[in-house]
């Protein structure tokens, strides 16, 4: 069986040029984002079947513990960044309520398309925006939003500092930012069952949305992502406090929380 | 850990409990009465702990209590699980809610409003029934379920009738309270004479 055609040289680039990780690839940070985009936009279609077989449907749970975790009230505004299907916004909705608002935004057209279809199926676009967004550069005003919740998306993010001062400069004062993202298991038995477990979504990725590349390279972007302590520090970094964080399924994610100082 | 397998075990509860009042105008109105209010319930004895957030219409459940989420609650009721079950079944008034067994922090006129508002509460089972299982299934479920009642209230009766009536035929063959007590007064004025017969025996013994 001949090997997947890989779209991109695996090699270090030549030049002297700033570079970040792609997976384990070391890529010319200008090119990063357009890497991410072709993956998501490969995968738009199938995102949601996907993460419902990656993660045996346990994803549902965490997104509703994290929903639990925002605090959110009648009337406030939220970003659902990197919001994608918009599964995040549809309920976010729920809870604020139509004197509240909510904005899906996400850097990747492809994946706004499907979240927005979905809302405007579900007859809920009332209070809820759409828009495409760098998170490195919100385009939105100083203390604009009770909180700021980034689910499975800071890992994708190129610069990853310069999008957590972005959403500390866009949250109100007291608000709270959630990163919800995969992690470093707490258990070495669990850590390797999960490894040998993420090494099969290549194959499932094949399979259901005939793309190994893209999968492949989610499992990558999850081993290369900073740990629980090492995200918590640069929460601190950009500004943020009261920074803790609860590892779910020993550790295999773990949701972030961090206020911006009033 | 724990807060995610609590709140797994509080999601299904919540859907049904929202469906309840989403199929209800009535039941609506109640839960917009106390929007964007926040109820934290800690029960002992089993222990356990669930946050009501009443939003649009709808409530939340959650394990996460409002200090660990940074919020405020408007109120918080602490009880064993048995004394809000009693609570609940109740038929007394908001009285019920001055048990000292029951301790209410926060705004105790929103814990009495919704108290009152689950007393008042007329929900007829089969009506929310009918949707899913079809009306000829209700009717019959209803049928069943009257029967067992009406029998249960039957058996009842009976019981409660049969069990008077033996004790009525049993108490008159036992003694009145009178008699019983001048028997046992009797018996303890026996004990005490050969208590000092014996006494009396032993100082004679010993003399001998």
């Amino acid at each position: 069986m001949p090997a997947p055609k890989e779209r991109y040289p695996m090699s270090k680039p030549e030049n002297s040029e700033a570079t970040t990780h792609f997976g384990y690839q070391e890529v010319p940070v200008a090119e990063k984002e357009q890497r991410v985009g072709d993956v998501f936009r490969s995968v738009a279609a199938r995102y949601d079947v996907m993460n419902d077989i990656m993660s045996l449907g346990s994803h549902r749970l965490i997104k509703r513990y994290t929903i639990e975790l925002s605090a959110l009230r009648a009337g406030h505004k939220v970003l659902d960044l990197a919001g994608g299907t918009g599964d995040f916004s549809l309920k976010f909705s729920e809870i604020v309520g139509p004197s509240g608002q909510v904005v899906l935004a996400d850097i990747n057209e492809a994946m706004l398309s499907v979240g927005r279809d979905r809302i405007i199926d579900k007859g809920m676009s009332a209070n809820i925006d759409v828009a495409q967004v760098n998170a490195q550069c919100l385009p939105f005003a100083d203390n604009t939003f009770d909180c700021v919740c980034i689910a499975y998306g800071l890992r994708n993010v190129t610069d990853k500092d310069a999008a957590l001062k972005s959403i500390q400069r866009v949250l109100k004062p007291g608000g709270r930012l959630l990163v919800l993202e995969f992690s470093k298991p707490t258990n070495a038995l669990i850590g390797k069952s999960y490894d040998a477990f993420s090494n099969l979504w290549p194959i499932a990725g094949k399979l259901i949305t005939g793309d190994a590349d893209s999968y492949r390279y989610l499992v990558e972007s999850i081993r290369m992502h900073p740990d629980q302590d090492t995200l918590k520090q640069m929460m601190e970094d950009a500004d943020l406090i009261n920074c803790k964080y609860h590892n779910v399924m020993s550790g295999i994610c773990a949701i972030h929380i961090g206020f911006k100082p009033h | 850990m724990n807060q995610l397998l609590a709140s797994a075990a509080l999601w299904p509860i919540e859907i049904a409990l929202n469906q309840l009042i989403k199929s209800d105008p009535h039941l609506q109105g109640i839960a917009q009465k106390f929007n964007d209010q926040l109820l934290e319930i800690h029960t002992t004895a089993p222990n356990a702990f669930i946050c009501v957030h009443f939003a649009n219409s709808a409530i939340r459940l959650s394990a996460i209590s409002s200090g660990d989420l940074g919020v405020t609650a408007t109120a918080s009721v602490s009880a064993k699980a048995t004394s809000l079950l009693n609570l609940l079944l109740t038929t007394a008034d908001s009285a019920a809610l001055s048990n000292p067994e029951i301790e209410i922090r926060g705004d105790a006129q929103f814990v009495h409003s919704i108290f009152q508002s689950l007393k008042n509460l007329d929900l007829r089972w089969d009506d929310l029934l009918a949707p899913w299982i079809g009306d000829h299934s209700t009717h019959l479920a209803k049928s069943s379920s009257d029967s067992i009642r009406q029998w249960s209230r039957q058996s009842k009766t009976s019981v409660s009738v049969a069990v008077s009536d033996y004790l009525t035929e049993e108490s008159r063959l036992l003694p009145p309270r009178g008699r019983l007590d001048q028997f046992n007064g009797a018996m303890d004025d026996l004990k005490l004479r050969i208590d000092r017969a014996k006494a009396r025996i032993e100082r004679l013994n010993s003399r001998l």
